[in-house]
């Protein structure tokens, strides 16, 4: 009897049939009966399916809040906003001292005591060299011939000195460039899983992006960490103007965006047009491509010193009188005299950073990051006018934005993007690693489709749920999870056991309330607290916390609440 | 009234969450392949050359006395019987890069077409820009925020709720095919599970099956998640072997096709796929002939593609492959042995149903007054005019002021062979052997 389509798709007979049919030609053959397909091709309808809003990224801009999640308290929901993360009893903490006292801490961050950062950090002697050094220790390996495919293959690796027995060795730095470079991936995840300077940390990460630089590329595969140093960590609270200018003078951004080939008769466009489309004034910040050609003009001669010229301009950046194109110019309405020299560029940053639409998009932006993927614009204006009264500032947008109602209320307005889930994770979990491991988490990151510092475009990573939640991502996230809690890799693993038998739960309901409370400071729909219980007991109705369950069931439910729709949002 | 396949629907049979168990290794096919979900039209693979490849060394006029004299080191030398360095002649006028060598194989048997001085109209030497453009295919023009493919999509919605109706090869889904319909991004076939103990993973994953169950955005991409790794379980029973000898090359890129080919083969209701091949940026050590990057990534290119001929055998009459990049590149070579940012530039089209074995366009020449601003190929086709024509007569899409909006003036090269009856559906046996074929072969 061929089955119809519906009847094998109602489940109940796929179950009882599958093994049946299995091979049975005849009655596959069924399926191609009536198909009612037009000649040309097309459906009775074209589609419908049209979002009632996107966002410039093209995807849906609202995130629809799932009614049933029982909401953070305001100190969770504050501190998964301005942190990577809460770590166990930083909740109860911060609502003991009180939201704006923390907010207070937090934007003052050179008073924070991080004092074990610099010893995780000794692992990295990269981050703190000049751009000069860098090249000189971590030469470009000459190149050779290729290995030949069918030569056998090269010994292993030796051992890493403190490796132990039955641990996977570390693999080893590339030679050249490419230790800076890892170097700095690992010392980022480092810094924001482990610094004390939370909210500083998340603002390195925001400029990081939004003066985004791809580091993996000429002479920018050293100079990145400079500019990591001196422009986005030195300025990150500081003042965007302070910042901007450093960037404008950054060898990174200067090769990155192609400045330092722009000479008069022959400007480069590249930079011209980001420093206004990305860092500035927004793509429509009211700016004409004649604006963009005499930008253009204004940066000719900022270059990068050459190699050998270090002791005569120092390390980097130079203005070269000779290749910069001094006739008068006009920008955004304003006259650039002739003979500006390097004060073209220095008086195009200020027009810049003072027009309103900078003020604007800064805002907007900083309003995504913390509250909200569609930015509320009440909140915005309020931002965009402590960025003008302060001519830039920044702490002073972050304390409006910090200190808002709208962001108590946004709760299911964000998304964790990849560094956010796996700082998170790490923090929650309050996992301890040597910092010489944290090339797994490097690992990691290219997994979930952001490997730090190598988003292609000028725009920087994505700041939208859309962009992040999809499939790949999430099975990645799954697996960051269950490697976590159940398999651990290397030095990497999450002790379950010892906050469980410390919590004094006894029943299956209070081990779940416990990983609830601790991951995710809130509860669950009961419907789906009621999942966890099942899948915790096996449906069994008689549960106790033996070993069996410690060394199995408690690491699979803290990978499955890590793994939950609920844990995705921050 | 036509049967609507939602992983709703799935989910709350219970079917995903029995299905690795239960389910029988053809299952996949019969699952999206019933009759009122048939794809409308040909498989589309999308291969994106990023970074600008060197149309004029790939496909060379080796005609034009301009080419020799604008490139020193790096032109291809005019074909010569028993000189492996020289240009395969395709037509007296242009002929391949050695190292296209499989395309001729390919073009001989008319299932591949060339396009020359073909390209986004924008004078934009910006890659992010000329990407975004072209991926989006609205050169010019920010305000349109999906992607040309989405729109298709979204036209061509109709009951095919596989989650692998549009895959996006790599970690994030391409600029193409961003928009409302939702994309698979996926990086590996055979890594696309979770691992650890089966049987604890088994009832970790009924229980993800269980927590995502809403509708809104993040509990949809998780259920899409679930439905694709129960679906893709099917298939990595087995090691996948590339029918008719084929042999992809073991980069991301050959990996990328192989895994797009696996997917159309197990009849799991792909009908755009993107796959991405980066590193053409040659302004330094291009390389002409041999030895450089350029000679390198043409290899890759078209052993990839030739692979995905061979391994996809009768199915190719239902696929269509077209290849881009976001421009091309300057006719005089710099003083790097490279080349910079150009214009117009070259794609490929390759399939059962397209006319191939020519050249398409109108070349400009490359005389100094023909070229086009810093002295660049000029553009004389529109690569809306190939897309279009290829979701018009391939894809049975007809709408494209939909696809492509505010462009008019389409000129359809007549490259491919318009869908009928007869080649949109496979014949009954055929489909009937193929059903009967183990999976994955």
């Amino acid at each position: 009897m061929p089955l119809t389509r519906r009847q094998f798709l109602s489940g109940a007979a796929l179950a009882a049939t599958a093994a049946s049919v299995a091979g049975c030609a005849d009655w596959m053959a069924g399926l191609d009966e009536k198909p009612p397909v037009t000649p040309a091709g097309l459906p009775p309808t074209p589609g419908s399916v049209t979002p009632a809003a996107t966002s410039a990224a093209g995807m849906p801009a609202v995130l629809p809040t799932p009614a049933a999640m029982p909401p953070p308290s305001a100190a969770a929901l504050l501190l998964s906003r301005m942190t990577f993360g809460p770590r166990p009893g930083d909740v109860e903490q911060v609502a003991g001292l009180g939201l704006d006292k923390y907010i207070e801490q937090q934007l003052n961050p050179d008073a924070i005591d991080d004092g074990k950062m610099v010893k995780l950090l000794a692992t990295f002697p990269t981050l703190s060299m000049g751009l000069h050094d860098l090249i000189d220790t971590y030469p470009q390996p000459k190149p050779q011939a290729k290995p030949d495919p069918k030569a056998t293959p090269a010994p292993a690796a030796t051992p890493v000195p403190g490796a132990t027995p039955g641990r996977p060795a570390r693999p080893p730095r590339p030679p050249g460039p490419g230790a800076v470079m890892q170097e700095l991936q690992e010392a980022t995840l480092v810094r924001a899983i482990y610094s004390e300077r939370q909210l500083y940390e998340v603002m390195v990460d925001f400029w990081t992006n939004h003066i985004n630089i791809y580091m993996d590329s000429g002479v920018i595969r050293w100079a990145k960490t400079v500019d990591d140093r001196e422009v986005i960590r030195k300025h990150a609270l500081g003042n965007f103007k302070a910042m901007l200018t450093a960037s404008a003078k950054s060898p990174a951004m200067l090769e990155y965006l192609n400045n330092r080939e722009s000479v008069k008769g022959k400007p480069n466009e590249n930079y011209a047009r980001e420093i206004m489309e990305l860092h500035t004034l927004g793509v429509d910040g009211g700016y004409t491509y004649t604006d963009i050609q005499n930008v253009a003009r204004a940066f000719t001669g900022w270059t990068i010193a050459p190699p050998r010229a270090a002791l005569l301009f120092g390390d980097g950046y130079v203005f070269n009188p000779r290749t910069h194109d001094d006739d008068e110019k006009t920008v955004l309405g304003v006259k650039l005299p002739k003979g500006g020299g390097e004060s073209d560029g220095l008086k195009v940053i200020d027009l810049l950073c003072d027009h309103p639409s900078t003020a604007k998009y800064l805002a907007t932006k900083l309003v995504r990051r913390f509250v909200s993927d569609t930015p509320p614009p009440a909140l915005v204006d309020k931002v965009a006018a402590a960025y003008t009264q302060t001519k830039g500032d920044i702490k002073p947008m972050l304390r409006v934005i910090l200190q808002s109602g709208e962001l108590r209320a946004s709760f299911g307005r964000k998304v964790r993007r990849p560094l956010e889930y796996v700082a998170g994770v790490m923090r929650a979990l309050d996992v301890q690693i040597d910092p010489a491991d944290a090339d797994i988490l490097r690992a990691v990151m290219t997994n979930l489709g952001q490997p730090l510092f190598l988003w292609h475009t000028p725009d920087g990573y994505p700041d939208e749920a859309a962009a992040w939640i999809n499939t790949n991502g999430m099975l990645a996230r799954w697996n960051i999870a269950l490697n976590l809690a159940i398999a651990g890799a290397r030095g990497i693993k999450a002790d379950v056991r010892a906050p469980t038998t410390a919590s004094g739960a006894k029943t299956a309901e209070q081990v779940v309330d416990f990983w609830l409370d601790r991951l995710l400071h809130r509860g669950m729909a009961a419907g789906d607290r009621q999942r966890l219980v099942s899948y915790l007991t096996d449906g069994a109705a008689n549960f106790a916390l033996n070993e069996l369950v410690l060394r199995v069931k408690v690491p699979g439910l803290v990978a499955l609440i890590l793994s939950s729709p609920d844990y995705q949002y921050r | 009234m036509s049967v609507t396949l939602s992983r709703r629907t799935l989910l709350k049979s219970g079917i995903i969450a029995l299905g690795a168990l239960s389910w029988p290794a053809w299952m996949p096919r019969i699952a999206f392949a019933a009759p009122d979900a048939a794809p409308k039209g040909d498989t589309l693979v999308c291969v994106f050359q990023r970074g600008g490849m060197d149309g004029l060394n790939a496909v060379v006029p080796h005609g034009e006395a301009a080419y020799y004299a604008a490139r020193d080191s790096l032109a291809i030398p005019q074909p010569k019987a028993g000189n492996p360095a020289s240009a395969i002649d395709l037509n007296g006028f242009f002929g391949l890069h050695p190292n296209l060598r499989p395309f001729k194989e390919l073009y001989d048997a008319q299932k591949l077409a060339i396009i020359d001085a073909v390209g986004s109209p924008d004078p934009t030497h910006s890659h992010f820009d000329a990407m975004d453009f072209m991926e989006r295919g609205t050169p010019g023009e920010k305000a349109i925020p999906t992607g040309w493919l989405a729109r298709h999509l979204q036209v061509m919605a109709g009951d095919n709720q596989s989650p692998f109706r549009a895959v996006g090869m790599g970690s994030i889904v391409q600029a193409a095919l961003r928009g409302p319909v939702p994309a698979t991004a996926l990086q590996s076939i055979a890594q696309f599970h979770l691992n650890g103990n089966a049987q604890e993973v088994a009832k970790i994953q009924s229980g993800l099956a269980s927590l995502y169950q809403g509708d809104d955005f993040v509990d949809v991409q998780g259920t899409t998640t679930l439905q694709a790794m129960d679906l893709l379980s099917r298939i990595t029973a087995s090691k996948y072997e590339p029918a008719n000898g084929a042999k992809y090359p073991d980069t991301g890129f050959g990996k990328s096709l192989m895994a797009v080919a696996q997917l159309i083969k197990a009849e799991l209701g792909v009908e755009v796929a993107c796959v991405d091949i980066g590193g053409w940026d040659t302004h330094a050590g291009e390389g002409g002939a041999d030895g450089g990057e350029l000679p390198r990534l043409l290899s890759e290119f078209a052993q990839g593609i030739h692979a995905f001929y061979m391994d996809m055998g009768d199915r190719m009459n239902r696929t269509t492959i077209v290849s881009m990049s976001e421009f091309g590149r300057r006719l005089q070579e710099n003083n790097s042995k490279g080349t910079d940012h150009g214009h117009g530039n070259v794609m490929f089209v390759m399939g059962g149903n397209i006319r191939g074995g020519q050249v398409y366009g109108d070349w400009p020449g490359l005389a100094r007054d023909k070229l086009y601003g810093p002295g660049d190929l000029a553009i004389t086709t529109d690569f809306r005019d190939v897309l279009g024509e290829i979701v018009k007569n391939r894809l049975g899409n007809a709408k494209l002021d939909a696809i492509f909006p505010g462009y008019k003036d389409y000129k359809f090269r007549n490259l491919t062979t318009p869908l009928t009856a007869q080649n949109v559906l496979p014949h009954p046996a055929e489909l009937a052997a193929r059903m009967a074929a183990p999976v994955g072969g």
